[in-house]
């Protein structure tokens, strides 16, 4: 299975799947630009309002019991991802906390695992890519998915299309939608003045949005070219 | 990396700062430990304090220009066109980005409204030391912020920020100089653009 499924993605991939040695690679940058351009007016005509007017309107412990919700209905895909890359603990993690969640916490409202000291970070296909030597390729910026690479891009599809949570139910799988929607909204409200400040404040909003998204997808995932050393007194 | 789990950590970490140069180490990791403490208690108070976004971004403004090296910051995100600016040049530049940034980290701080933000760690990186810390947030998982600590400055203080592994000095740089492109290279307009809140 995971001989198919690498075989697949070596395949899409192709002569991509050569790592970065360092930096930015961008040279789709044109046709990024303009993606980027529809983003932001989709952000600011549509996003942007629904977003604050939930956030505001919101009790926070609502939405916060919205949010749990959603970060439930992800770990069954989190623990496919583990599996997929040999992390069996992990993995086994991630079930137990979404049965615990499911069951004591109530569809998930409620946190139960973490106070019984189940953990469990979050994955995804695209780092199952990376674990399995897959570079990040170059920068994408999708429409409205936003920036990625073309790894993640892939993997975030691959996540949608596969997600275990359509084999519970139609219900469940519309709960899980509909809460992850919610939740990006209400993040969307919550960081406002950040996401604001990059899209609408900066110089060059799309290159600041790259830097972010590379920057902090590299460190997500731990790799090497995270973190980048620098002495300001030098 | 070393993990701050007690208060035993502060008494021996002190005990060993007096016991000899060969322990030098020890003494500048509970400085650096010591100052970021300091600024995230205030970060603390700030953001808990139910006070108005003005009065807040005043007060992270105090907070900033005690405990972080907002010149040295100015010049790394000012690059290559420090050395052609003049000094009333560079001195006018340091004024307008200490305005920009505390207003624009003021409100990245401001987020983490109702939460609280909590050392975890300290780790030496070469010449400077990274204090490590989680802000927590009612809704959502913690967020991972480091403040790198250095005393090249003459004075213990944080010249970088890392906020999710986001390098702050990275982003200013990049945002500095596409100001800078926006404006021909021209500083003085630069410094203009800085002001406009």
């Amino acid at each position: 299975m995971k001989n198919f499924v690498l075989i697949i993605v070596f395949t899409i991939l192709g002569a991509c799947s050569a790592p970065l040695e360092v930096g930015i690679s961008d040279p789709f940058e044109a046709s990024n630009r303009q993606v980027h351009e529809i983003n932001k007016s989709l952000d600011k005509n549509i996003v942007r309002p629904i977003a604050v007017l939930y956030g505001d309107s919101t009790p926070v412990q609502l939405q916060s019991a919205v949010n749990n919700i959603a970060m439930n209905f992800s770990l069954p895909s989190n623990s496919i991802n583990y599996i997929l890359q040999g992390e069996i603990k992990s993995a086994s993690n991630s079930s137990m906390k979404f049965l615990v969640n499911s069951t004591l916490g109530v569809v998930g409202i409620y946190d139960a695992s973490s106070q019984l000291g189940i953990k469990s970070e979050k994955t995804d296909f695209g780092e199952t890519m990376a674990k399995w030597g897959i570079g990040e390729g170059p920068y994408l910026d999708i429409l409205v998915l936003g920036p990625s690479n073309q790894r993640d891009g892939i993997g975030r599809m691959v996540d949608i299309v596969f997600d275990p949570v359509g084999l519970i139910g139609v219900g469940a799988k519309g709960v899980a939608t509909f809460t992850s929607v919610a939740f990006g909204l209400s993040a969307r409200s919550q960081f406002r003045e950040s996401i604001d400040s990059i899209l609408y404040q900066s110089a060059d909003s799309y290159a600041q949005s790259r830097l972010f998204f590379l920057q902090n997808r590299r460190y997500e995932l731990g790799t090497n070219q995270a973190l980048p050393y620098i002495d300001p007194y030098n | 990396m070393t993990v701050i789990s007690s208060r035993r950590f502060f008494l021996t970490a002190s005990l060993c700062s007096v016991l000899g140069p060969r322990l030098i180490f020890a003494s500048q990791q509970t400085t650096a430990v010591a100052i970021v403490d300091q600024a995230v208690s205030k970060i603390n108070q700030i953001i808990n304090s139910g006070d108005t976004q003005t009065q807040m971004l005043r007060s992270f403004e105090r907070v900033f220009n005690l405990y972080a090296d907002v010149p040295t910051i100015a010049k790394y995100a000012l690059g290559r066109d420090a050395r052609t600016a003049s000094e009333d040049q560079l001195k006018a530049y340091v004024k307008a980005f200490s305005g920009y940034f505390s207003n624009k980290y003021g409100k990245r701080f401001r987020e983490f409204i109702g939460g609280k933000i909590e050392i975890i760690s300290v780790v030496k990186i070469k010449n400077y030391y990274s204090v490590n810390t989680l802000a927590h947030m009612p809704a959502y998982e913690p967020f991972e912020v480091d403040f790198l600590v250095s005393d090249r400055s003459g004075q213990p203080l944080v010249f970088n920020l890392i906020i999710e592994g986001v390098n702050m000095l990275l982003a200013e740089r990049q945002e500095i100089g596409a100001l800078l492109d926006r404006n021909s290279g021209n500083i003085d307009a630069l410094i203009d653009d800085l002001m406009v809140p």
